[in-house]
Parts: structure tokens; sequence; C-alpha cells
């Protein structure tokens, strides 16, 4: 793969750095992969990260940072480019296809990515997901949208206001 | 959920704003009934998504008539809790055209003012798409947009597919300024040249352009006279503006083969072209010394038989001749590029120049002296000596 042509400076093998989640788990990536995260961005640019020290990030277990990480990888050749649509080695439509693929996960996984997205400043893996539980809802009735999303029956003082919302806001329940 | 993992109750309420940004806004505002934590919560999203059917035979006519107060009520119950920053559209289109005051009620609505981001997405069921408009039934199906009713103060972002820009009731140029207006994205669109230019003409910060599949018109009066007189009069141009553009794609556009293309986008550094060879050309005193990528895919041209009335190898030889002086003038418009792709769909030997022509094809001062990457994609035959990639490959050295 061709480096970037605004490169830092760096012409031999990409930089390295290593993530450390919550349960003590060592990733090492690219630092151009890390840094689609704004808040590894400025460690890495502070020059932390490299080395034997890691960055931890105690609040994203193994599971999800590697997840995190799949999507950071995928995506870094285009954001290199300085965000620029399509002006990428990488073919839109392939992200595209990635990209739905990636969000074909349990609900509850969805919301750890989200979670850790948000945390990180990932911009990108937050809307994507945020889509996604956009789209579980999309055309279904309040009693679907309940079930979908995990919640319990409505008590019956829940049931109340449930019709009294129903009243005012006519319109979302023809 | 009983499994422990993470659920959507564990995530904060900007997370979930953010979820129900991108809902359709009836699902959103009934999420208010979930909890007393989501009461409020699609009323401070921002957006206002509306989701009609795509074919209006899918809902009761209950449902029908209740559709249309949608937008309002939403837009109305949005904006008592904040600024709607997206407001999109998205239906099949006898739903647009059923109610066209629906929609242009939607866009005057004091709420929909500070919008950045608008979208107008026209749907088509698959049974309509393959009727007599064959292979290309982008052409067909379209929800006609008036310009001057679109919100544009702080408009960031525009989308249209299957939509037609109006060429009536166009507001006078003075009225009409994006000034804010970054992003502009056509897919199966028709639009006539002269109103592309004065939407960009009226966004001075439009950096994105990116049409897709859509019908690139001139003038009807010029169609006419080219229409009577049987011939192309292979001088016509048109201008596509752009002084702040700095990526475009055009792919597989439309626009008449005998048009000249001509691209007057000074700050241009991409550009992703894909379709037949145009004619196509830079403006400028120095063309193009921003440009650092140009990704271009050409496809075969079918051979026009019914010109001339001649044999079809003449009409064969003459397409030809045409695609490959167009290749090199295309090509060659992108010299100072770092990185150029190209694609061929046809034999790449049909754009090689023999010797004699070399003068009259390939301009002596126009090698890419600043090539970085080349890569070419396009089938040969194995015995030819492979000038053309031999040219090109000289351009670049």
């Amino acid at each position: 793969m061709a480096a970037p042509e605004s490169g830092d400076g760096n012409n031999g093998a990409a930089r390295m750095v290593t993530l450390i989640s919550s349960d003590n788990t060592r990733f090492e990536v690219e630092a151009a992969a890390a840094s689609l995260s704004q808040t590894l961005q400025l460690t890495i640019l502070d020059g932390g990260g490299g080395g034997g020290d890691g960055i931890p990030l105690p609040n994203v277990d193994s599971a999800t940072l590697s997840k995190v990480l799949e999507y950071c990888i995928k995506h870094a050749p285009a954001a290199a480019n300085g965000g620029a649509p399509n002006a990428t080695a990488v073919d839109r439509a392939e992200l595209e296809r990635f990209d739905n693929e990636f969000v074909n996960i349990d609900q509850s996984v969805l919301y750890s990515l989200i979670m850790a997205a948000h945390n990180l400043e990932i911009e990108g893996l937050q809307s994507l997901v945020a889509k996604k539980v956009a789209d579980m809802i999309k055309g279904k009735s309040p009693m679907e949208i309940r079930r979908t999303l995990g919640f319990p029956d409505p008590t019956p003082e829940e049931q109340a206001e449930m019709n009294a919302h129903m009243l005012e806001y006519g319109w979302a329940y023809e | 959920m009983s499994r422990g993992g993470t659920v959507i109750s564990d995530l904060p309420d900007d997370l979930l704003r953010r979820i129900l940004f991108f809902a359709p806004a009836k699902e959103g505002a009934s999420t208010a009934v979930l909890s007393r934590r989501w009461r409020r919560l699609w009323l401070s999203s921002g957006a206002v998504n509306i989701h009609w059917p795509a074919d209006k035979r899918l809902c009761t006519s209950k449902q029908w008539r209740s559709l249309f107060d949608v937008p309002e009520a939403a837009l109305a119950a949005v904006h008592a809790h904040g600024p709607v920053r997206r407001l999109t559209f998205h239906g099949g289109v006898e739903l647009y055209r059923s109610e066209p005051y629906t929609i242009v009620a939607a866009l005057s609505h004091p709420a929909a003012r500070h919008v950045e981001e608008l979208r107008f997405t026209v749907v088509q069921d698959d049974e309509a798409a393959g009727g007599k408009h064959g292979n290309k039934p982008w052409r067909r199906g379209k929800y006609t947009l008036h310009l001057g009713d679109l919100p544009s103060e702080d408009l960031g972002t525009l989308h249209l597919a299957r939509c037609s820009i109006s060429s009536n009731l166009m507001p006078p140029p003075a009225e009409l300024a994006f000034p804010w207006l970054a992003v502009l994205r056509m897919e199966a669109c028709t639009v006539f040249m002269e109103q592309l230019n004065r939407v960009i003409d009226a966004a001075p910060r439009l950096a994105t352009l990116h049409i897709e599949r859509t019908w690139l018109m001139l003038f009807g009066v010029v169609e006419e006279v080219v229409r009577a007189n049987k011939q192309a009069p292979w001088s016509w141009s048109s201008r596509l503006r752009g002084p702040a553009v700095t990526a475009l794609v055009l792919v597989d556009c439309e626009w008449p083969n005998y048009v000249r293309m001509d691209l007057d986008m000074p700050r241009l550094r991409y550009f992703r072209y894909k379709g037949h060879v145009p004619q196509l050309s830079l403006l400028g005193s120095s063309p193009a010394v921003n440009i650092a990528q140009v990704d271009v895919h050409f496809m075969e041209e079918e051979v026009n038989n019914t010109a001339g009335g001649g044999g079809g190898g003449d009409a064969m030889t003459t397409t030809r001749d045409r695609m490959r002086s167009f290749f090199w003038k295309f090509i060659q418009c992108f010299y100072n590029a770092s990185i150029l792709k190209v694609r061929l769909d046809y034999l790449i030997e049909h754009v090689a120049v023999a010797k004699e022509d070399q003068d009259e094809i390939i301009c002596p001062n126009k090698f890419f002296s600043n090539l970085d990457r080349l890569e070419i994609e396009a089938p040969h035959i194995a015995s030819s000596d492979g000038t053309a990639l031999a040219l090109l490959l000289s351009c670049g050295s």
C-alpha cells in the first residue's frame, strides 16, 4: 500500500502504537488507524503510545476494541486523504459494503460500539451505528419499537401516560 | 438482553439523540412513550426525517390522508425544542406529487429556515423501473423542485435523488443565495446546465459536487436546432462552473455527445469520471495546477449507424477516431495530476495513436511530469505492441 502523500516525514515502516483495553489486552495498530479517534490523535501527536508504553483505554473492553480497530483500519486510508470524498485508493462502494456488513451484529455489540466510538470520538463510527439503530425502528409501531429495543411491556401507569401522549402527538400514531 | 450485554438504556442522552437524528419522524416521535427518559429525546434530536411509503398502494386511505400532516406537525414539535438541523424526505414519487403543497409548506415553515442538511429522495418500485425506458429507468419518476423554495440561509448539504429542478419559477439571481452550501449531490436527477450553474454561482463555498446518473440538459432550443439540422454542431460547448469546487464526481451522466463540457474549476483537486469518453476541457489561465488525483472509467460507445447511412464500418471508424481524439484531449487536461487511474471497458489499442498522427493528437508540452502513480486497467490484444501505454508512460517519466 502506498504511503499517504502528506506523510509526517516517516518514510520507513508505518508508525505503530499500542492500545490497552480495560481487560489488559494489548493491541498494536498503525498510528494512522488509531488517529481516526480524535481523542487518541492528540495523544499520538504528543508522541504517546509508542514503544512499551501503550495507551490505556479503561472504558473499552477487548472485544469492543478489536471491533473498533477493525473499523479504523478499514477507514484509515480514506481518512488520510484529507477526508475528500472518494479521494482514496479504497473504492467507496467497497467501503459501503464493509460498513453494511460491519454493523450486521447483535444489538448489545452495537451499543458497546457506539459508546466506545463516543468515548474515543470516532465521528464516522458513531454515525454508522446510530443509523443502524435508527433503521431498526423504521416502519415499526410503538409496541414493536418497545420490543425491538428490549423494553418491558408497559405498566398500567405507563400505559395511561402513553395514551395521553398519543392524544397530544396523534400524527405519530396514525 | 438478559445476557448482561450493553442495552440501549446504558447509552447517554447524547447518543440516543444521535440515533433519533436518523430515525423517521413518526417512529422517532413515538419513542416518547418508551419511558420517562425518552419523553423529550426525539423532540431535541434536531432532525425531521419524513419517510413515506414507496408506493401508495401500501397504505390504507386513512394512513394516506394522515401522511401529509406529518411534516408540518413534526417540524413544529421539534422546532419548539430547538433548531431543526436536518430535514429529509423519502418516498415514492406519487407521494411527492399528490400533495406538492405539503413539501412547499414544510420548506417554508419557520422551523425549516435554519436547516443545515436537506435531502430529497424519491424512490421507485422495481416494477415501474423496468418499463418503457428500458435500461434508463432513472429518466422517469422524478419530483420537480423549485430552487426558490429551498431554505438557504444555513444550508450546508443538499442531496437530491430522482429530482428535477424546475425551469420556471426561478427566483431572480440576486435572490438565490446558498452562502454555506459545501456539498451538492445529485443522483438520477434531470437538470439544465444553466440552472446547475445558477445554484453553483449562488454557493461560493461549494467544495464537493457529486453528480451521478444525471441527465445534464442544454436549453431545449439547442436540442431543437440540432434535431432540425440532423447534424451535430461539434463546436457546441457548455460550461460547468465551480470557483470553490475541490472534488468533482461525474458518474454515468448524460449530455449530448456533440457538446464539449468546459470545466471552470480552478481549485479542483480530485476528479472522478465514469461514462462515455466526453469532449472535455479545463478553463483558466493555468488549468488544473491543483489537481492531485484523477480517476476515469471510460465506457464503450454505441456506434451510431443512423448518421450518414453509409456502411457500418465507416460509422465505426468515425466513432473510434472521435473516441481516441477525445480520450487524449481529456487525459491531457490533467497533465499536472500526481495520481492518474484509467480504466477502459474497451481495448486499449483503440486509444493508440499512429506515429503519423502523434503530432496532431498528442500535445508536446503536456507531459505528466508530476505523476507519482499511474494505474491502467484495460483489455488488450496480447500480440499488440502497447503503443498507447508507452505514450502514457513516456508522459509520466
